[in-house]
């Protein structure tokens, strides 16, 4: 293989990363939840679509219908389980969060592995790998890159953009000042919780372009998320997108130079790494 | 009274066990500049909260234009015309000024008259359509005060309350500062400001309350006020 194909599929992997991370930094930084959870997201959205393309429905339409439905879960989710959170204040709130979203992972996982313990979802996408200069580049590649940077793209303008997510941003920053503006900020974290889900899902779909989900993969897709935002900053959206690119190219150099094992000692160390060198996220302040 | 426009009646209020407003009844009426004295932790602060909705009253009632407001949340009362401007500004600070003041427009109503609130409030304060793209929070103490109660009238309030203003602003800046609040006061804009410039204040308010341990002990036109032998003693310094 060479460099240029380890780094196009560092960066897919990335990418799919930064759906993952996001989430959990746009999650905590406007309800102060570590969504220990998140990970559970992706397996049960493959698992939805798998279900659906079982029953014969169209490839397409059964991955669209698995991220509506991980969204509606999402919403159900937060306006069941975390009120109670959400009644707390500072320190209790954050432990009250970690424990629900832990306890609530645990439960998710041993049902998912027990239930369904030889699913694998994987997309095949029907063309040959394309040749240009000698490089050979997979269509599955270039379509996951492809529509985890227009997810992300999107998400940057609607925080950019639109009012509601310029509220979004304004209770990330300042809760108080954003109520103060008429913002609601409950109905705007069960909304970016769903958001969060649906990224999560469709992180879950697109990693079944390049590789394989299985059920058992829930706890490490919420290791890499949490990962990834902390190394991105933590309450940073554009750090969090230019972590998961990093830590993806890393991910993709380190497996193919030193094996699977030895891949997630090195993906940890520039995550220590990156947090030593930039203690704010990869991006400083900048929100 | 019809042309009030808000009402305090017997509002109690705590933080935690701590029992800070007692039996605090105020009105505000229309056209009215009303200022609330009181020493540190008299529950000045506390008592705007109360009406803005961010502290829920333990006890009594609160009514803005004939509607009971106590125990909605803040977000609904600024819908309803309540603009409040905390001590702290509470500004987005990685937002631009302009940013800021277009989430001051957030609800329905005030989105539709954007532009001609910006045109006011860069008439009042010229210095934020200088800084216009600059971040919130690389301004200075007194832009960010002005960014602050420019916010707050980007949801063409009926009432605005305020909290000490002044503070942190330089001494020259003040007159400028109470100019602009009396301008908004002629706009048809109810005012409730705490402030500790009390000398100044009293010049462009109408009445005021002085609150003590929680409880008002005092309340009056302005210029009776002044000359209340507690106020000259405590607040005047005469």
């Amino acid at each position: 293989m060479l460099p240029v194909e380890l780094l196009l599929d560092g960066i897919t992997f990335g990418l799919i990363l930064s759906l993952l991370g996001v989430g959990i930094t746009l999650i905590f930084g406007l309800g102060e939840v570590l969504n220990l959870a998140h990970g559970e997201f992706v397996v049960i959205c493959t698992i939805l679509a798998l279900m659906f393309i079982g029953r014969g429905v169209d490839v397409t339409l059964s991955i669209v219908l698995s991220l509506v439905i991980i969204g509606l879960i999402g919403i159900a989710f937060e306006r069941l389980l975390l009120f109670p959170v959400y009644r707390e204040k500072g320190e209790v709130r954050v432990l009250m969060g970690i424990f629900m979203t832990y306890g609530l992972s645990l439960a998710i996982h041993s049902y998912l592995v027990n239930t369904f313990p030889k699913v694998h979802f994987s997309v095949r996408v029907p063309y040959t790998e394309i040749v240009i200069g000698g490089l050979s580049i997979r269509p599955s590649t270039l379509l996951a890159a492809a529509i985890a940077a227009l997810a992300l793209i999107a998400l940057g303008v609607f925080l950019k953009k639109t009012y509601i997510g310029k509220a979004i941003r304004t209770v990330a920053q300042n809760e108080v000042g954003a109520q103060l503006c008429g913002v609601n900020p409950a109905s705007l974290r069960t909304l970016i919780f769903a958001l969060g889900a649906v990224m999560a899902g469709l992180a879950g779909i697109l990693y079944g372009l390049i590789a394989t989900v299985t059920a058992t993969l829930g706890l490490d897709f919420t290791t890499f998320a949490i990962v990834v935002a902390i190394a991105g900053g933590v309450r940073s959206v554009y750090g969090a997108i230019v972590s998961g690119i990093i830590l993806g190219i890393v991910h993709a150099f380190s497996s193919f130079f030193l094996g699977a094992s030895l891949s997630l000692v090195i993906f940890l160390i520039a995550v220590i790494l990156i947090v030593l060198a930039r203690p704010e996220g990869v991006l400083g302040e900048k929100g | 009274m019809s042309n009030e426009v808000l009402s305090v009646k017997n509002v109690y209020a705590s933080y935690g066990d701590f029992l800070v407003l007692k039996n605090v009844s105020l009105e505000v009426r229309e056209g009215e500049i009303v200022l609330i004295l009181g020493a540190n932790g008299a529950g000045k602060t506390t008592l705007l909260k109360t009406i803005s909705g961010l502290l829920r009253p333990v006890k009594g009632q609160i009514y803005f234009l004939n509607r009971r407001i106590d125990g909605l949340s803040p977000h609904e009362i600024v819908k309803m015309g309540i603009s409040y401007v905390p001590a702290e500004r509470a500004l987005f600070p990685l937002m631009s000024v302009m940013e800021n003041l277009e989430m001051g427009a957030y609800i329905a109503r005030a989105r539709k008259e954007k532009e001609e609130r910006l045109q006011f409030i860069f008439q009042l304060f010229p210095v934020l359509k200088e800084r216009r793209d600059q971040l919130a929070g690389t301004l200075s103490g007194g832009e960010q005060q002005m960014l602050a109660i420019a916010r707050a009238l980007m949801a063409s309030p009926k009432l605005l309350m305020l909290d000490e203003p002044s503070f942190g602003l330089a001494p020259k800046l003040l007159p400028k500062l109470f100019k602009a609040i009396k301008q908004i006061n002629l706009e048809g804009t109810a005012v409730l400001m705490v402030e500790q410039n009390v000398r100044q204040t009293l010049n462009i308010a109408d009445r005021a309350y002085v609150l003590e341990n929680g409880s008002i002990v005092l309340e009056g036109p302005c210029d009776k006020i002044r000359d209340d032998p507690l106020i000259k003693r405590a607040y005047l310094g005469i």
